[in-house]
């Protein structure tokens, strides 16, 4: 598979809210490659990808379907390793982490909201939203349930904490999974297309819930989205076409 | 960590019904099969009243003897021939002598009682070591001249003279013969068939055995060693013995193998069909495939459901992983889980194998039985269990738990 485009620089858009306290960077990524060897085919998923992203940002990012914006974010995330390229967490090379503290990140830092939900389908909504909080130490049940609790409330799915995944709509769904990545307060939300499955008002809602929490507690935003609009309420915009940057 | 790990168990357990509902059937079922067929055993040919010395034990119940022209035949002593020519086998060898249990019956107030009959000689009771409640054994005397005298189980004499009731002294009618009770003895499972009776009484020789030196007839002989240690000596001596009787056609010949406790027992369960010249042998195998047979059903069971529920489980530790989850900590919730699962299903077979016992001990095949259930075994089919389940179920977990996220996650979808 050929690639269109080699990488360009990290243009900063025009931001449309006030930064609340953009800082140092949180994520920097340089030279990131990933490719996918299957029997017949080798797809690059992303093609020398340099990013940053900085602490407090709230960024989008857009493109075409396959364009590798899912496997940025996995990358980002730390729940995929990239092929090559170094990725830089507060200023410290991945790879330098040991599997320990990778886990102690994912759990403390980052809050990941998958494109296609992966709630746990053996769990009911309340324990599935307690998932990052059961990985943390200090963290007792009756304030595990509380903090997921709140967490729910916050996404209008106060009154489906018993239910289990099945039993859910495609939006309510999406909404919980949106919970869990919330009720750890991770430093940096990554959001694989957060509102896809959601219907105009309730999409409005989410996009206000996370320009909230970035304008007031600082937390850092990468989110994938299809929707014109909802990218221009972000600061950053970054744009993807097969496997690059683009913009 | 440990507390939460078990609620995950118990909360994946209570959510996988099915999984779960067959997972127990199959470890509590064979658990159970295991645990009732080893007491079975144990019931059979281990140390208990009035076998106490199993290892000293020794029984002639059948000869083999080659007629001219007939081939081989299986047949058991006559009284005749155990007591002419048997009887001296080295000093410190108690012989003993029991004819086949006769169904005779009794008549209280009117009901019937079906009892089973016993015929000894009077070494039959320093032979085996019965537990008397009452009185004692018929001397060698009686039981020579035949005395119409009797011994008789507790049960039979609750049964025939009242609860609570003196039996010693007092007379005892079955099939129209009366005997003077003179010693009541604890209850004898039937399973114990060299034993077992309701009325024990001086031997009386059946038509085919009263024809002058006959050879065969219905008779057993018993033997005690004065040691283990000497019980082959005692063999060697039974056979001399048996090969000096002199036949009056010099072509026949005559042997006598005795067997100990569990050979006659699985020459009972056996040779009886004709299935197999060598029943010990044959039942040894069995009993050995059987064990097999029955671990290795929870453990296909076990493996078939782990490897069906790996997809499920791949997207679990893909999203468990991407919330913080270390390959210690998944390795952990696995491990919880499959011993919980083993447990539960180990605690629910034995509460089977006990019902079952139960069962069993109020029916006619074991009656009697008062079964002892074996923990070694017990313990041993559990931990059997437990390694089959971490080798299907948490093992390739684990594994799965050292992927990346995203590969786990991938390895549900396809
Ligand atoms: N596990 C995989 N094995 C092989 N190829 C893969 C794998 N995952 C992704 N790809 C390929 O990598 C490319 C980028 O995929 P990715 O999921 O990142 O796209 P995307 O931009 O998120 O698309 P969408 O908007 O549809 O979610 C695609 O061509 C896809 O086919
Ligand atoms: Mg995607």
């Amino acid at each position: 598979m050929t690639n269109l485009f080699t990488s360009a620089t990290d243009a900063p858009q025009p931001a449309t809210a006030p930064a609340a306290g953009i800082g140092r960077a949180v994520l920097q990524l340089t030279g990131i490659e990933k490719v996918y060897q299957t029997r017949t085919i080798e797809t690059v998923a992303l093609n020398h990808v340099n990013l940053t992203i900085n602490q407090g940002e709230f960024v989008s990012v857009m493109g075409p379907s396959g364009c590798g914006k899912s496997t940025l974010l996995s990358i980002m995330g730390l729940l995929d390793e990239p092929t090559s390229g170094t990725l830089e967490l507060d200023g410290r090379p991945v790879q330098s982490y040991s599997d320990k503290e990778l886990a102690r990140l994912r759990n403390h830092k980052i809050g990941f909201v998958f494109q296609s939900y992966h709630l746990i389908n053996d769990l009911s909504v309340l324990d599935n939203v307690e998932l990052p909080l059961l990985y943390r130490d200090g963290v007792g049940g009756k304030e595990r349930r509380q903090r997921a609790f709140a967490a729910l409330e916050k996404v209008g799915l106060g009154a489906r904490t018993g239910h289990f995944p099945s039993q859910l709509s495609g939006g309510q769904r999406q909404r919980v999974a949106i919970a869990r990545a919330l009720a750890g307060e991770p430093e940096i939300i990554l959001a694989d297309e957060p509102t896809g499955n959601l219907d105009s008002v309730m999409g409005e809602e989410i996009m206000d819930l996370l320009l909230t929490l970035n304008r007031e507690q600082g937390t850092t935003i990468v989110m994938v989205t299809h929707d014109e609009q909802q990218a221009l309420k972000t600061q950053r915009l970054i744009r993807f076409f097969d496997g690059s940057q683009v913009s | 960590m440990i507390f939460s790990y078990l609620k995950i168990a118990w909360k994946v357990l209570l959510r996988r019904k099915f999984f779960t509902l067959i997972s127990l059937v199959g470890i509590s079922f064979t658990l159970m099969i295991l645990l009732v067929g080893v007491a079975l055993y144990d019931r059979s040919v281990g140390a208990y009243v009035p076998e106490l010395h199993p290892e000293r034990l020794l029984f002639g119940s059948y000869m083999q003897m080659q007629l001219p022209g007939m081939g081989e035949m299986k047949m058991r002593p006559s009284y005749w021939l155990i007591n002419q020519h048997l009887r001296k086998l080295g000093p410190g060898v108690q012989t003993g002598i029991s004819g086949e249990g006769q169904a005779v019956a009794a008549y209280v107030g009117g009901r019937k009682l079906a009892l089973a009959l016993k015929p000894t000689d009077g070494g039959f009771w320093r032979v085996l070591q019965f537990r008397f409640l009452a009185g004692r054994p018929y001397s060698d005397e009686q039981a020579r001249t035949g005395e119409a005298v009797a011994v008789i189980s507790a049960r039979t004499a609750r049964q025939y003279f009242g609860p609570g009731r003196p039996a010693v002294g007092q007379l005892l009618e079955a099939n129209e013969k009366r005997y003077r009770v003179v010693g009541v003895v604890a209850d004898v499972p039937t399973m114990r068939f060299h034993a077992y009776a309701d009325i024990w009484a001086p031997y009386e020789q059946s038509a085919l055995e009263r024809q002058p030196e006959m050879p065969f007839g219905e008779s057993e002989m018993l033997l005690l060693a004065p040691s283990a240690a000497a019980v082959p000596a005692v063999q060697a001596a039974l056979r001399r013995a048996v090969a000096a009787i002199p036949m009056d056609n010099n072509e026949s010949h005559i042997s006598l193998t005795p067997t100990t406790l569990g050979e006659s027992v699985a020459e009972r369960l056996l040779a009886r069909y004709n299935w197999t010249t060598r029943p010990v042998q044959l039942f040894r195998a069995l009993s050995a495939g059987a064990v097999a047979l029955l671990l290795l059903l929870p453990a296909l069971n076990l493996i078939s459901m782990n490897v069906s529920r790996m997809r499920e489980r791949a997207s679990e530790i893909g999203i468990r992983k991407a919330f913080g989850a270390t390959a210690g900590m998944l390795a952990g919730q696995f491990l919880v889980e499959t011993v919980v699962l083993t447990l539960l299903g180990g605690l629910l077979g034995l509460l089977l194998a006990a019902a079952l016992l139960r069962a069993l001990s109020s029916g006619y095949l074991a009656a009697y039985g008062d079964f002892q259930l074996s923990l070694v075994v017990f313990g041993w089919a559990l931990v059997a269990t437990l390694v089959f389940g971490l080798l299907s179920g948490a093992y390739p977990a684990w594994r799965m738990a050292r992927l990346s996220a995203v590969e786990a996650l991938k390895h549900a979808r396809a």
